[in-house]
């Protein structure tokens, strides 16, 4: 085994270890926008570093031009549907608050 | 070492299986489009790892349709459940 | 000047093109439809009078980008893990000092990569930011990020009321 092959299974193994962080965040945190931490930085992290893997795995240019460009697609979709989602749950948020100070307990 | 690469990709389904479990307890809707997306990136990683272990590019392609269509998928969920009167 | 942007803009997506096709001499054709296609689609989308992000200077952040993507991860990954579950949650709001919406959606999607922090989109000249552990939350942090989002952009951009660097 050379030492591109042990980079490349230690890549596996952190990048694996950031998916696992990110689904236990996600189970663990105890409101919705903390879960949202661990989907957005969590997992995408464990995405790149499997992609890198693969790419130097793969061993040509066509192909880890292809890997780079399926990171690059997470991260910018990633950036901004966690912006989308986040404002979703602030507003959430603010509307429960609402209808726990409403004088009829509100509804929902 | 394709072996290391689709033993990765079985414990990346095992995240996202445990990650499913949010998306059964909820509570709300945005905790279970989160799950959705969750999954998303899952299974692109787990697409990005087959790619590599069995050498065919067309699982990149296929890793690259899911990026795309997780990232409408959320705009759209949050576009169409926005509720009358709420600050944008 | 906007010339320049136009091919640019075919640059890019011929580029991308020649990536996502593995650079077939068969599929050119069909190439160079789509890429016409695209450019105009951008052109429509965000036309060429507005400011640009100068790809080079994009470029020159990316080793930054890359370095805090890593220290994010692992900050919430160490709190995932950790059985006392240290975090702290709240929101706080930050004002922003620009109202170009594309420059502060960027700027949303720099912050939410950074340790601790997730913004909820810009919106009412201020960016309502969820931070996970609320003793760490620094305000000087996210206006420096904001002065280096702009200096990515032309000088145009202070037009929109954002400091230049």
């Amino acid at each position: 085994m050379s030492w591109i092959d042990l980079a490349v299974l230690a890549l596996l193994g952190a990048g694996l270890a950031f998916y696992a962080a990110g689904s236990l965040g996600f189970l663990r945190f105890p409101d919705t926008a903390s879960r949202l931490h661990a989907l957005t930085k969590a997992d995408n992290l464990g995405l790149g570093l499997v992609a890198l893997a693969a790419a130097i795995y793969g061993g040509s240019l066509a192909v880890a031009a292809k890997i780079a460009l399926v990171w690059l697609f997470a991260v910018i979709a990633a950036g901004t549907t966690s912006q989308l989602l986040a404002r979703r749950a602030r507003l959430d948020e603010a509307r429960l608050d609402d209808a726990d100070s409403a004088p009829d307990g509100g509804l929902r | 070492m394709a072996d290391w690469f689709t033993l990765v990709a079985i414990f990346l389904l095992l995240t996202v299986a445990a990650a499913l479990v949010r998306c059964w307890r909820g509570p709300g809707p945005v905790e279970r489009i989160m799950a959705a997306q969750l999954a998303g990136t899952g299974v692109i990683g787990v697409a990005v790892v087959l790619g590599a272990a069995r050498g065919d590019a067309a699982f990149l392609d296929a890793a690259l349709i899911g990026t795309l269509l997780a990232a409408i998928a959320v705009t759209a969920f949050v576009r169409g459940t926005a509720k009358p009167g709420a600050k944008e | 000047m906007q010339l320049v942007s136009v091919l640019n803009r075919l640059a890019i997506f011929g580029a991308l093109w020649v990536v996502l096709t593995g650079g077939g001499v068969d599929s050119l054709a069909y190439g160079a439809a789509a890429v016409a296609v695209a450019t105009v689609l951008s052109l429509l989308i965000y036309p060429v009078d507005r400011p640009g992000v100068v790809v080079w200077r994009a470029a020159a952040i990316l080793p930054r980008f890359l370095v805090h993507s890593g220290l994010g991860g692992l900050d919430v990954a160490r709190r995932a893990f950790d059985p006392r579950l240290p975090i702290s949650p709240g929101w706080v709001d930050i004002p922003l000092s620009s109202r170009h919406d594309a420059a502060n959606v960027l700027l949303g999607g720099l912050i939410s990569i950074l340790p601790g922090t997730l913004p909820a989109g810009p919106g009412d000249g201020e960016m309502d930011i969820h931070v996970l552990y609320l003793p760490n939350f620094t305000p000087g942090e996210v206006q420096a990020d904001e002065t280096r989002i702009h200096g990515l952009f032309d000088s145009r951009i202070t037009e929109y009321g954002a400091t230049h660097g």
